[in-house]
């Protein structure tokens, strides 16, 4: 019996962590650049204003957004040189389910990038990141990445301009998801401020907009 | 070997009919365009009256509001194009879809660039970080990334695809772009016409925004209908440079 719709997902995932496994080669990258984006960027702001906690959340996100961009673009620059969608084409599963596990794997990777960014930011910027109130910022912040990633990485790919190609497509794009992050977490930071705008709640219409488009629209990318 | 793979299936010169048509269509459109355009430029400058608080610079109005507008009648057009494009696989769409976000593009330039002249008379700065200022020019670079990816991307049956698919994320991304930059901050005049309360404008300033709007308007159907019968006339080129190609080998 050939496996449903969730054994093949699973299968095509286990494939790309296995491939991290062995070769480790976008985590550890993608973990050294969120790193020295930090540095960098500790540079360019004057930390000792009042709006600090402000600043360096946006350092954070800005540094992670980065990160990200670059880090499924190498993803995919992988899966080409492996000729992996090529063999894609060959498997029965709908495009969806492409899409799903492509951003299954994303996502791994972008929570270890998370769990790493998270402690770096805490230490260099002194920002209480260490806080169970900004976990949903964060993961919706990373899912909407994640998934909106997963989606236009494989738009830009065709190009021979695709490094830069991929950010002039997609940073406009992810302005709301870039405002909601950088408020979500400024908010769950300092719970004195009342009455904002559900910061939040734009994350999860973010986040699921590109699930959405990324799980109808996949196909169309691929299919040649 | 890979020219023949690649090659779509041929596009044949429509018939003569379908061509008069068209080209009559563009006519009457430039004709139509061009006697509006006048009397709304007239009317903004000799009938409208000047403004009680911003005197002349708010002749601007009526340039910049209907520019807008189209603009954003523009990228929706490229959204029923990439959707038509993906549903029905025909060349047309594309083409439509095409030319509708090259003419969006130039009209939101424009919009920026006036709403800049306005600003810099009346708030004394060529930009603000207000929400309509900064989603206008979010919007902007979406669809100046559009024209890069088509521009870019070398395979050209993929390109459309490609396309289609960014010109309708894009599309539900505007208005999500647009709460999140009002909620983010807020100097723009609030809207006049399209407010609760029905338009709060004197009738004169109402109907010359009104021609305005029917002017840019017929405009933009011109420039549609001319820039996507240019489209149709290159894939008509290549298609046939092809074939002499092909039957050269």
């Amino acid at each position: 019996m050939p496996p449903g719709f969730w054994g093949q997902v699973g299968s095509l995932l286990a494939a790309d962590l296995r491939r991290e496994w062995r070769g480790r080669a976008v985590v550890g990258l993608m973990v050294s650049f969120v790193c020295v984006t930090g540095l960098i960027l500790n540079f360019t702001f004057n930390l000792a204003l009042e709006s600090r906690v402000a600043t360096a959340v946006g350092a954070f996100w800005t540094a992670l957004l980065f990160a990200t961009i670059l880090g499924l673009g190498r993803v995919f620059v992988l899966d080409g040189e492996n000729g992996v969608w090529e063999g894609l084409t060959l498997i029965l599963l709908d495009p969806g389910g492409l899409f799903l596990a492509k951003l299954g794997s994303n996502l791994l990777f972008l929570t270890v990038l998370d769990s790493v960014a998270v402690p770096v930011f805490a230490a260099l910027y002194n920002l209480p990141l260490l806080h169970g109130a900004v976990l949903l910022p964060i993961a919706l912040g990373t899912l909407a990445l994640g998934a909106a990633g997963t989606l236009f990485v494989p738009l830009a790919g065709a190009s021979t301009a695709r490094e830069i190609l991929l950010p002039v497509v997609l940073l406009p794009l992810l302005v709301p998801v870039l405002i909601g992050a950088v408020q979500a977490t400024v908010a769950a930071l300092t719970p004195a401020t009342a009455g904002q705008p559900p910061w939040t709640g734009l994350l999860a219409a973010c986040a699921a907009l590109f699930l959405g488009s990324g799980y109808l629209l996949y196909g169309y990318l691929l299919d040649d | 070997m890979i020219l023949l793979e690649a090659a779509p299936p041929p596009v044949r010169t429509p018939p003569n009919g379908r061509t008069d048509r068209t080209a009559r269509l563009q006519r009457a459109l430039g004709g139509a365009t061009a006697i509006t355009m006048l009397i709304a430029v007239g009317m903004s400058f000799l009938y409208a009256p000047p403004d009680l608080v911003q005197g002349q610079a708010q002749r601007i109005f009526y340039f910049h509001v209907p520019l807008a507008w189209v603009a954003y009648l523009a990228f929706f057009v490229v959204l029923v194009g990439s959707v038509g494009y993906l549903w029905r696989k025909q060349d047309g769409w594309d083409r439509l879809a095409a030319a509708s976000a090259e003419i969006g593009l130039v009209l939101t330039s424009l919009v920026l660039i006036s709403g800049s002249l306005w600003g810099k008379t009346i708030w004394g700065t060529w930009w603000s970080w207000d929400p309509r200022l900064t989603a206008t020019l979010v919007l902007w670079f979406i669809y100046l990334g559009y024209a890069m990816l088509r521009a870019l991307t070398t395979a050209p049956e993929r390109a459309k695809r490609l396309a289609a698919v960014l010109g309708i994320v894009g599309f539900i991304d505007v208005p999500i772009v647009h709460q999140s930059v009002v909620w983010w901050r807020s100097l723009h005049p609030a809207p006049v016409v399209l407010n609760a309360a029905g338009p709060q404008l004197p009738g004169s300033m109402l109907a010359t925004l009104l021609v305005g709007l029917l002017a840019y308007t017929l405009l933009y159907g011109f420039l549609l209908v001319w820039r996507v019968r240019i489209a149709g006339a290159e894939a008509r080129v290549i298609d046939r440079q092809r074939q002499t190609a092909l039957g050269e080998e």
